[in-house]
This record gives structure tokens, C-alpha cells and sequence, in this order.
């Protein structure tokens, strides 16, 4: 196997480790309320995004419609756009096929290692990246059959999984900035009071995106992307 | 297998591949306004928080308490940098015994 592979495989371990719970919170999620063990793999193996997929299951779990989980996904994974275009800058060695194929599981923990790293070959993203695919597939594998033989008394105690996967990718990134702690409660209270005005799945991307772009004003501070990796 | 969440998986799938690899057919940088980039790096945290509340609230409709003592619970171990699913685990435990006790 390509040496740089192994090297991106290597360099790759601690974020695995962060995303292998993520996985498992959203294989047991997802089965929670109501896909298949396999229609949750098949989502962990083609969008690969933990954030985007707990939400739609969170909007799932509320009935929110099909169009509304794909725009409100759209939002939360369009800030791919800036990793990407910062990875492919120092990738253009790279050939049309090879850029498209490295793309296509880059996530924030991927940029994260890709970007500190003196290498910057495909094959370094591409051991990075698989690495990380291989780790959500399989731990939200784990977390899928994980329902199949607790009792049913466990799995009602479940529905709070959800939110405290949310509270655990968010606090944490948030803590040390004062700004982002008002940013992210206001944010909250938004979308309660745009509940009584629109459907849930409706006022959660109002709020996300009234949100955003009231931060972009009141916070002072850079918001860096690799900043978002644990809210990510 | 559903027809609507394969339709699901396929949306989500397309919308969130499309900004991955816009940069890797055009090769030049693209230059994003800076106010852009940082609404798009805030946009991650906003949707976490619009997604907690008021949800939590709504976990058990009848019992608001099963949502807010297991919100409390995971909140202070995701404060304190706990790995999330120390936090799942902590919050489940917590809306376990609460279901055993009445």
C-alpha cells in the first residue's frame, strides 16, 4: 500500500476516535425513529456529515417534510465549500478524477489534518479520509444493532440521545467565547418564537440562518472553520 | 425499504456533495467574502442550537421534566469537554431511573 496512504491513515487516528461516538449516537438514533439498519449505513456511507444526519433525524423524529431536511442540510454542510476549495488549491497537482474522488468524504476533520499537514498529495487526504469513512460506517453500524437487544424501557429513555449528542458537539467549541454563548441561545429563543409563526422544520433553518448572519455582525471575533470541527 | 427515505438519502447526499466538489472542478481558489466564510463557519453552531431548543423540551410531551433533567445532565458533561457519548450514556441513564422510579 502507498506510503502516503498509510501516513494519511495514521495522521487520521484521534479524529476517528472523536467520530466513532457520533457514529454510534446516530446508527441508534436513526433506528429509533424508524429507518432500516441499512438505510442508516446507506446514509452514513453517502453523505457522511454526523451533523447534517443528526439533525435530519431530529427533523424526522418532528415529521418535518423531505424538502426541508435537504435544505436545512444544504445549510449546515454549504461551509464545505471553503475547506474544499482551501484542500483543492494545494491538491491541483492532482488529476479532475482523483480531486472529485478526494472530495467526496472531505469533512471537517479531514481539513483539519489535511490543512496542518506538510504533505498535501491525494493520496494523504485519500488514507485521511478513508480512515474516517471507514470509522462512521462502521460505528454507526455498531450503533444501529446496538437497538436490537436492549429492552424496551432502555429505548424509550433514548429520546433524550438526540439532544444530548447536540449539547455534546456544541458546548465544548462555544465555552470560551462569551459572544458565541449569547449567539447560540438567541438562537434558540428565535426558533421557539418563529414556532409559533412556522412549521418547526421551517423556523429551525430560519433560525440557523437569521442566526449565522446576525453573528456575522455581532461577533467580533474570527470564526475560524476548523474552529467549528467539534460542532461539526 | 422506504421510498421516501431513499429519496431522503439521495437529497442529502447530492446537496452536501455539490459544495465539497465545486472546488475541485474549479481548481482556482474561489475567493469567498469574509463575511461570507464566517457565516458559513457559524452556521454549524447555530443549527445545534436551534436544534436543542425548544426541542428537549417536547422529548416526553407529557413529561417536559424526562427532556430538561436529561438536557441539564448532558449540558454540564458536554461543559466539562466530556466525549459525546459520555454525554448520550449520562442523559439516557439519567431518563432511565426517572422512568423507574414513577
Amino acid at each position: 500500500m502507498n506510503k502516503r496512504f498509510l501516513l494519511g491513515m495514521k495522521a487520521s487516528i484521534p479524529a476517528c476516535l472523536g467520530v466513532i461516538p457520533v457514529g454510534i449516537s446516530f446508527g441508534l438514533l436513526a433506528v429509533k425513529v424508524g429507518l432500516s439498519n441499512f438505510e442508516a449505513i446507506l446514509m452514513s456511507a453517502s453523505v457522511m456529515a454526523g451533523a447534517a444526519q443528526l439533525m435530519s433525524i431530529g427533523m424526522i423524529a418532528q415529521g418535518a417534510a423531505v424538502s426541508a431536511i435537504i435544505l436545512a442540510t444544504f445549510f449546515i454542510n454549504l461551509r464545505h465549500i471553503v475547506m474544499s476549495s482551501s484542500v483543492m488549491h494545494r491538491m491541483r497537482k492532482a488529476v479532475l478524477s482523483q480531486r472529485l474522488v478526494g472530495a467526496f468524504a472531505l469533512c471537517d476533520e479531514s481539513f483539519a489534518i489535511y490543512s496542518l499537514s506538510d504533505e498535501d498529495s491525494f493520496q494523504f487526504l485519500l488514507g485521511i479520509n478513508s480512515a474516517l469513512y471507514g470509522s462512521f460506517i462502521l460505528s454507526t453500524l455498531i450503533g444501529s444493532l446496538m437497538t436490537g437487544f436492549l429492552p424496551l424501557i432502555v429505548i424509550d429513555s433514548f429520546g433524550i440521545a438526540l439532544y444530548a449528542a447536540f449539547l455534546g458537539l456544541l458546548l465544548p467549541s462555544v465555552k470560551h467565547n462569551l459572544q458565541l454563548i449569547v449567539l447560540v441561545v438567541g438562537t434558540g429563543l428565535l426558533n421557539w418564537l418563529l414556532q409559533f409563526l412556522f412549521p418547526p422544520s421551517w423556523s429551525l433553518i430560519l433560525a440557523m440562518v437569521l442566526g449565522a448572519a446576525i453573528g456575522v455582525f455581532y461577533i467580533r471575533d474570527e470564526i475560524s472553520l476548523t474552529q467549528g470541527e467539534e460542532a461539526a | 425499504m422506504s421510498y421516501t427515505v431513499i429519496f431522503l438519502i439521495i437529497g442529502m447526499a447530492v446537496v452536501t456533495y455539490i459544495p465539497r466538489a465545486l472546488p475541485a472542478i474549479v481548481i482556482d481558489r474561489l475567493r469567498l467574502n469574509p463575511k461570507l466564510e464566517k457565516f458559513l463557519g457559524l452556521i454549524p453552531y447555530t443549527a445545534m442550537a436551534a436544534l436543542i431548543f425548544p426541542g428537549v423540551i417536547f422529548v416526553d410531551n407529557d413529561r417536559p421534566e424526562i427532556g430538561i433533567v436529561g438536557g441539564i445532565a448532558a449540558g454540564i458533561l458536554a461543559w466539562l469537554k466530556k466525549p459525546v457519548i459520555v454525554c448520550v450514556i449520562a442523559a439516557i441513564a439519567i431518563d432511565l431511573l426517572l422512568y423507574l422510579i414513577y
